[in-house]
């Protein structure tokens, strides 16, 4: 069977199948992230070995919405190739699309990171390597849909901005090599390093759990925003005028 | 039940970690419902507009006709 990849690179297609997913990802995400709250709150120990008092449960939307955030940045970049590449339009779409919900975790991670660092380190904020690498992530963020809605003329800005994304992402190894040091002597980290071997597995078990509801969040809000990307982008075309939200 | 809010004494930490998060979790897909109902205004206005141009040219086209 030969199948056609490339079908679907047409936002025409897109848009349906996009339109299509959506309600089921919705479903997972309103599964998964409340199982896993639950699961982290009600059948964990109060402590999280090393000494963490309750505050700890913060790390389950800490840590969730953190790697969202560095994930999400790699899926821009990858959406991002692919236009340079191939040069679909979709692709770019996908890599615009991706960047909100990229800011959205990315905020939520800085913000309850704060809260968590004002019980455990008594501060709000540290120039710690790993807070201000996150930070510019966060900028690298705002900065490629600032670039994007700066230049007029699409194609341009979908070529700039992706190029802008491909240079942000040496930021990724630089945020896990904040945490996981090679080696501890050299590096001045406040925040802890990312020890998930040591965690006990209830607690291993309801964080995987809560990630993969963000990661079902994610796609969800995505494909939403694409799809709005599209109808945009695409309403002069025909397809668009003869679909039924249209006509109604 | 109390015991559960107050987390040890860190319950406000705990839980405006947890509200932070549901705020800007709801707050975006309903921006993007709303962005969805504001795009398909525009284009349902913009195609309603180009209707009645149209529209408009052709009577004007017979106008002339009967001249």
């Amino acid at each position: 069977m030969k199948i056609n990849w490339f079908k679907y690179a047409a936002p025409v297609s897109f848009y349906s199948l996009a339109g299509k997913l959506i309600p089921f990802f919705w479903l997972a995400t309103i599964v998964l992230i409340p199982l896993g709250l639950y699961l982290g709150f009600f059948t964990t120990p109060d402590t999280l070995g090393n000494g963490m008092k309750e505050y700890y449960r913060i790390i389950y939307v800490h840590v969730a919405a953190s790697w969202m955030a560095m994930w999400l940045y790699a899926v821009m970049v990858g959406w991002a190739l692919i236009g340079l590449i191939f040069n679909t339009r979709l692709s770019y779409m996908m890599a615009s699309a991706t960047a909100f919900t990229g800011i959205i975790m990315n905020v939520i991670a800085l913000a309850t990171g704060a809260i968590w660092g004002k019980t455990s380190w008594g501060t709000w904020w540290d120039w710690d390597p790993k807070l201000t690498s996150f930070l510019i992530l966060l900028f690298v963020y705002i900065g490629y849909l600032a670039l994007q809605s700066a230049i007029e003329d699409t194609r341009r800005s979908d070529k700039a901005s992706a190029l802008l994304a491909l240079v942000g992402l040496v930021l990724v190894p630089v945020i896990y090599y904040a945490v996981n040091c090679p080696d501890p002597t050299q590096c001045a980290s406040l925040h802890q390093e990312s020890s998930l071997e040591r965690v006990d597995p209830s607690i291993l078990k309801a964080m995987l759990v809560t990630t993969l509801g963000f990661w079902m969040y994610s796609f969800a809000t995505i494909l939403m925003r694409v799809r709005n990307i599209i109808l945009q982008r695409e309403q002069t075309t025909s397809w668009v005028s003869k679909l039924q939200e249209i006509n109604q | 039940m109390n015991a559960f809010f107050s987390m040890g004494g860190f319950g406000a930490y705990v839980w405006s970690a947890m509200a932070v998060a549901a705020f800007l979790m709801v707050m975006e897909p309903v921006m993007l419902m709303i962005k969805r109902r504001t795009v398909l205004q525009t284009i349902k206005r913009a195609r309603r507009f180009a209707e009645r141009r149209q529209h408009h040219s052709h009577k004007e086209v017979n106008d002339e006709t009967q001249k």
